[in-house]
């Protein structure tokens, strides 16, 4: 099976984006999965299986740091990569994030140059 | 006051132009705020709360020609097919990309902040806000983007930014 990727952003314009980046990228993935929030992607990895995951902070519903509490203590997930897409300013959001698992972050706007320095060091 | 006037609109006109290229491909010019354009475009507007370390509202107003131009482009589809949530969606999320950037730059690297999310408000650019500390107006591909900054107490903000060593 080929690569496949998850993007959680409960904005529609921005999982297009990180999509658009991911191939103007040249990143080969055969599957760009999407949830609007942390609970709908847990829902989603129960079923699906992907390579890396790209995740908003700041979402309604279930955040992207309560995703990433939840999702460490999922054997069958636990090891996948996360990497946080966020506005949110300031080391101690991503020092919690990355304390929580996350394997990296990158800030909003981004350019596919970045999204392929930061996720193709991790696939 | 006219220094923090200065460096907002210094700073805001970085991160729009960036925003926008990122996002959407496209570049934004400067108005000279002393002679706004005159409108003649529907326009939609959203606004967020930066609630730390200082709470200000930062509202953006953008052409809906515009937001339909960028929605259609984006998802790859026809005009007609447009819908309304596509449309809030992309004004939310630039003005969430653009209020996260503008903090960014105006607040030491280490420092901390959180926003709201956006919520979309009836557009009122004509009306008079007391607590307006900047306001400035942006052409992107000719059609109007406006972004408006209040705060209850400007010299919170002055304080912080003077502890980034921005305004002496």
């Amino acid at each position: 099976m080929g690569k496949r990727v998850l993007v959680i952003d409960d904005s529609s314009t921005m999982r297009k984006i990180v999509s658009r980046s991911l191939r103007q990228a040249g990143l080969e993935f055969d599957e760009i999965l999407e949830a609007a929030d942390g609970q709908e992607a847990l829902d989603l990895l129960s079923t699906e299986k992907v390579d890396i995951i790209l995740s908003d902070i700041n979402m309604p519903n279930m955040d992207g740091l309560e995703f990433l509490r939840q999702k460490k203590e999922i054997d069958a997930i636990k090891d996948i990569p996360v990497v946080m897409i966020t506005t949110e300013g300031g080391a101690d959001i991503i020092g919690e994030a990355k304390a929580l698992g996350a394997a990296g972050s990158v800030k909003k706007p981004f350019k596919p140059e970045t999204i392929n320095e930061v996720i193709g060091a991790l696939i | 006051m006219a220094e923090l006037q200065k460096l907002l609109a210094e700073k805001l006109a970085e991160v729009i132009d960036e925003t926008l290229e990122n996002m959407a491909f496209i570049s934004t010019e400067e108005v000279d705020t002393a002679q706004p354009p005159l409108l003649t475009e529907d326009m939609r507007a959203a606004c967020l709360l930066t609630t730390a370390p200082i709470v200000m509202e930062i509202r953006l107003s953008m052409a809906e020609d515009l937001l339909r131009q960028i929605v259609e482009t984006m998802y790859t589809i026809d005009a007609e097919d447009i819908t309304q949530e596509q449309i809030v969606d992309l004004l939310a999320e630039t003005l969430n990309t653009l209020a996260g950037r503008l903090m960014s730059e105006l607040l030491p690297a280490d420092q901390a902040f959180s926003l709201s999310l956006p919520e979309t408000v009836v557009n009122n650019l004509n009306a008079a806000d007391d607590n307006t500390i900047f306001a400035t107006w942006y052409m992107a591909d000719g059609l109007p983007i406006s972004v408006k900054i209040s705060a209850a107490t400007p010299e919170e903000l002055q304080t912080c930014l003077n502890s980034a060593q921005h305004i002496h």
